[in-house]
């Protein structure tokens, strides 16, 4: 009976040191799950800020100008493009980048997600690639340059500071 | 003899049971000293902010490591070289050479250019009247942060130093061989560290960003070296576009996106 209370408490100090160390391991499974749910897309991620301001405080002084609105749409892509959908649309089916953040031309990565090869043809209007399928050959019209891939036409644009070729019907 | 041996057993158990307890909170305390703004680490930025507002026109060499996400979540450095060339209030110029990047930007106090050299495409498109308002409007229409765009905000009279929870003087270091002022600065959103040259050119040396945003913590690294005091070549603000090469567009950043990646 005696010797039971004894490693009753000889016990409890054990238990209370094993605590920390369970929930010390379960904040690091769980961090490691934040980490894949927020990835997923092989894409070359370009997250770190090269700026000190918050992009609130610029929205704020651009809004104050007029800077933002002003001359909208001369000289730029007629339509808000959702950067992160794009990176969607280019991990899963068109080209992309690889998992090392390398540009991937079009047809290949499509044979990669499709399984086949060259299956450029099904190019849905909107999307977008980082890297042209081969033998394009580049028109003029209205004075901005297109891409002529067979039957697909694309439209370079800035994202940013990176050339992406979205796929339009053909210019007139 | 056995009321003695479990009496003490007992006590060591509990004083064990007490230090188990109590360590969490001790472990705790020392890290809580965020928050303290260091008098001489706001006076060494303040005086560097002071001194570049007084640069007309500047140039800068800057050596460029940055961190991007590749394969989910592994950290890679890239690395660039800008050349920018600063007139105020309305011409800017920056040559970024990096991996897979070779592009010129231009702007002449009418029209931004950028000019990408590797795949011979140009996009231009109307901008405001001064450098700053350009630096803001290109990164709020365009996602497009221009290299060191903090400092060249600072010597256009902008108040870049804002939302600052907490600051610390970290020492003396050198960059370059040249003695400087290491200071530390905390934000919401970055954690920031600035080597500041000592003496009458209190000018910045070395940055480091940290984005705390992000799980993986990234870091935006950057020297620079200045010329303060030659003159620049004023063609270097006006664009020709090559005869081969092709005109496209800005993509416009939808307005409710504004804060995914830089």
């Amino acid at each position: 009976m005696k010797l039971t209370v004894v490693i009753a408490f000889l016990l409890v100090p054990g238990l209370l040191t094993a605590e920390p160390q369970r929930r010390g391991g379960g904040g690091a499974v769980r961090a490691g799950g934040a980490g894949r749910a927020s990835g997923g897309v092989s894409a070359n991620r370009d997250i770190s800020s090269a700026s000190i301001r918050s992009s609130q405080d610029v929205n704020r002084s651009v809004t104050r100008n007029g800077d933002f609105n002003r001359n909208a749409n001369v000289g730029d892509v007629n339509r808000n493009v959702n950067v992160d959908r794009d990176l969607d649309v280019h991990g899963n089916f068109y080209g992309g980048y690889d998992r090392w953040g390398h540009p991937v031309a079009a047809g290949a990565a499509a044979g990669v997600a499709a399984g086949v090869a060259g299956a450029v043809t099904s190019a849905a209007l909107g999307s977008t690639v980082a890297v042209l399928p081969p033998a394009c050959s580049t028109v003029v019209v209205g004075g901005i340059g297109y891409s002529q891939c067979g039957s697909t036409w694309y439209e370079p644009y800035y994202s940013g500071t990176t050339v992406q070729y979205m796929v339009v019907s053909p210019p007139q | 003899m056995n009321r003695r041996i479990i009496l003490i057993l007992s006590i060591w158990c509990f004083s064990s049971m007490i230090t188990v307890a109590q360590t969490p909170q001790a472990r705790q305390k020392p890290a809580d000293k965020s928050g303290a703004i260091d008098p001489q680490a706001m006076a060494a930025v303040n005086r560097m902010n002071d001194y570049l507002k007084t640069l007309k026109a500047f140039r800068i060499n800057s050596e460029v490591s940055k961190d991007v996400l590749v394969d989910t979540n592994m950290k890679i450095q890239k690395s660039a070289s800008n050349e920018i060339s600063v007139q105020l209030p309305d011409r800017l110029y920056a040559h970024m050479a990096g991996d897979e990047q070779n592009l010129q930007f231009i702007y002449d106090g009418h029209t931004v250019t950028l000019y990408d050299a590797a795949g011979k495409h140009y996009a231009a498109a109307p901008a405001p009247p001064t450098v700053a308002r350009t630096l803001d409007a290109i990164r709020a229409r365009y996602g497009i942060v221009f290299p060191l765009a903090d400092f060249i905000e600072m010597s256009a009279q902008e108040n870049v130093l804002q939302n600052i929870t907490a600051a610390g003087y970290i020492g003396s270091s050198r960059i370059d061989g040249v003695e400087c002022d290491h200071v530390a600065i905390r934000q919401p959103d970055v954690d920031w560290q600035v080597w500041i040259e000592r003496g009458d050119t209190p000018l910045p040396r070395k940055v480091v960003i940290t984005t705390k945003t992000q799980p993986t913590q990234p870091q935006y690294i950057a020297t620079l070296k200045w010329d303060t005091t030659s003159s620049i070549d004023s063609n270097l603000f006006t664009f020709t576009p090559p005869a081969d090469a092709v005109r496209i567009k800005f993509a416009r950043r939808a307005t409710k996106k504004e804060e995914s990646g830089q």
